[in-house]
């Protein structure tokens, strides 16, 4: 295989889409050739950093009363059918019913007094009860969406990290370790110490925990860096989808503060500082594979 | 007191709400990038759920769910679209203007996820849906070829030029920004 056949078919491998020998033919060529591993990495980025724009934009995120609306009238729809069978069903039968008990009756009746023949009236009309209870349907999930997630990280690094303000006192990670996951527990380490490696001294840790705020909790590890006050906050995904992990890192500002974010496992990690973007991504990247590992070792422990 | 049919529609609800209703976010995300706002969207999610569930004895337990569903929503749109008169047929044009498209720039770093988003919603549409497709749901390119209603090498063609088209679409906004930074070289 040539650098020009690779490109031809670049794109079904990364769908994987190819059969095993091709499959191995790519590999092959991919040893040996720089620049096709350079060109199948920028692809596999792009591909990478556009399924998490998507799947994190807002316009994507489905509003959870629409849902609750929509599986409510699905509902409906479903035992729509089961409510006329089952009144056409029990109507047929009691008519039956009713039929013989008359007969039956006036059979007696006969019997008793050949001369008078007397149909009592019958009381049996009474409502079939449904099958189904009606009632609105508690919803079985419920989407939290990634965009609430960040909104409830940016609050806790104001709330918890630069006012240490929260209404309520957050736990120690190896506590939260006992209850609330693995990952929780040594997660300071996990983050310090790529940075250390990397920044020296530059970056300090000031504090560790596990804290709540709008109702959802985080993994709270708070540093400072160049005289800034950096947080790093691990909150669980709720959007039942399993295990997520992608190399793509996003970006965003607001209110004068950067977020970087990207997935592990089951969690979504921000970084959130009023750093400048580029530093604030450079934090990221840097505790992203160590992060990763101890989420995954965590994942595997439990 | 009489509970004709009862246990079996019950059940029936009982396999839909457990294997079609948790995909109704998935739905939505996808349908948000076919239709042109959220209540349209939405609509089109509810119609589509709605026929899903009269359609439920024909889904194969054990097949890929979200696929069938994303199947029929591609269908109950197209009806919908022939209804308003907005169905469109994709002509050459389209496919001319990405393979004009000769060179392939590199993929810039440091773009922010509203470029990507933006990038993507300035290929053109059949494009757009292939990518949203392959890329982001990742769905195989049988499964999108029988949603689309097309043959898989069109998929593959068409993915094929939609990346193209991004990447040129990324690299004009990262030249805006000046970014010199490139996470690989081009061809």
């Amino acid at each position: 295989m040539n650098c020009k056949d690779f490109k031809e078919i670049s794109d079904s491998y990364l769908s994987n889409e190819l059969l095993v020998e091709t499959n191995h033919d790519v590999l092959r060529h991919l040893e040996s050739c720089a620049d096709c591993r350079g060109e199948l990495a920028a692809r596999r980025e792009l591909r990478s950093r556009l399924r998490f724009a998507v799947m994190n934009a807002e316009i994507s995120l489905i509003d959870p009363g629409f849902m609750m609306r929509t599986k409510s009238k699905l509902r409906r729809q479903a035992f729509a059918k089961t409510n006329s069978w089952s009144f056409i069903g029990a109507r047929s039968v009691l008519a039956g019913v009713a039929a013989v008990v008359v007969i039956a009756v006036a059979g007696m009746i006969v019997m008793q007094n050949p001369s008078t023949v007397q149909v009592a009236g019958s009381n049996i009309a009474t409502p079939v009860d449904l099958p189904v209870a009606m009632t609105e349907p508690q919803p079985s999930f419920q989407q939290i969406s990634f965009v609430a997630a960040r909104k409830d990280a940016i609050d806790d690094h104001k709330e918890c990290a630069l006012s240490q303000n929260l209404p309520e006192k957050p736990i120690s990670l190896e506590k939260a370790s006992l209850t609330y996951g693995k990952a929780n527990k040594d997660m300071d380490e996990a983050v310090l110490t790529p940075l250390r490696e990397a920044f020296g001294n530059k970056a300090q840790l000031l504090a560790a925990h596990f804290c709540l705020i709008n109702g959802r909790h985080f993994t709270h590890v708070v540093l400072k860096y160049q005289g800034r006050v950096v947080s790093v906050l691990l909150a669980k995904r709720d959007d039942g989808d399993g295990a997520k992990s992608s190399d793509a890192i996003s970006c965003q500002s607001t209110e004068g503060l950067n977020i970087a974010c990207f997935e592990s496992g089951r969690y979504s990690v921000f970084v959130i500082s009023d750093l400048n973007e580029g530093e604030n991504l450079t934090i990221a990247r840097t505790i992203s594979p160590a992060v990763k590992k101890h989420i995954g070792q965590a994942g595997n422990a439990a | 007191m009489f509970g004709f049919g009862k246990s079996t529609e019950e059940e029936n609800w009982a396999d839909f709400e457990t294997e079609a209703v948790p995909h109704m976010p998935d739905l939505y995300r996808i349908a948000r990038w076919l239709v042109r706002g959220s209540d349209e969207a939405e609509d089109l999610v509810q119609e589509t759920l709605s026929e899903a569930l009269r359609s439920f004895h024909r889904y194969e337990r054990g097949t890929n769910c979200r696929a069938w569903m994303t199947k029929i929503m591609y269908h109950v749109n197209g009806k919908r679209l022939r209804k308003l008169g907005r169905l469109k047929i994709i002509g050459d044009t389209e496919e001319m203007i990405a393979e004009t498209v000769a060179f392939e720039p590199p993929v810039p770093q440091n773009v922010r996820d509203e470029d990507v988003l933006g990038a993507l919603n300035r290929i053109p549409d059949s494009f757009r849906q292939v990518v949203i497709l392959a890329d982001v749901e990742e769905f195989a390119y049988r499964e999108i070829a029988d949603m689309l209603q097309i043959p898989a090498g069109t998929v593959m063609s068409r993915l094929h030029r939609a990346r193209k088209l991004l990447r040129v679409e990324l690299a004009g906004v990262a030249r805006d920004y000046g970014i010199e930074n490139w996470s690989a070289t081009g061809s």
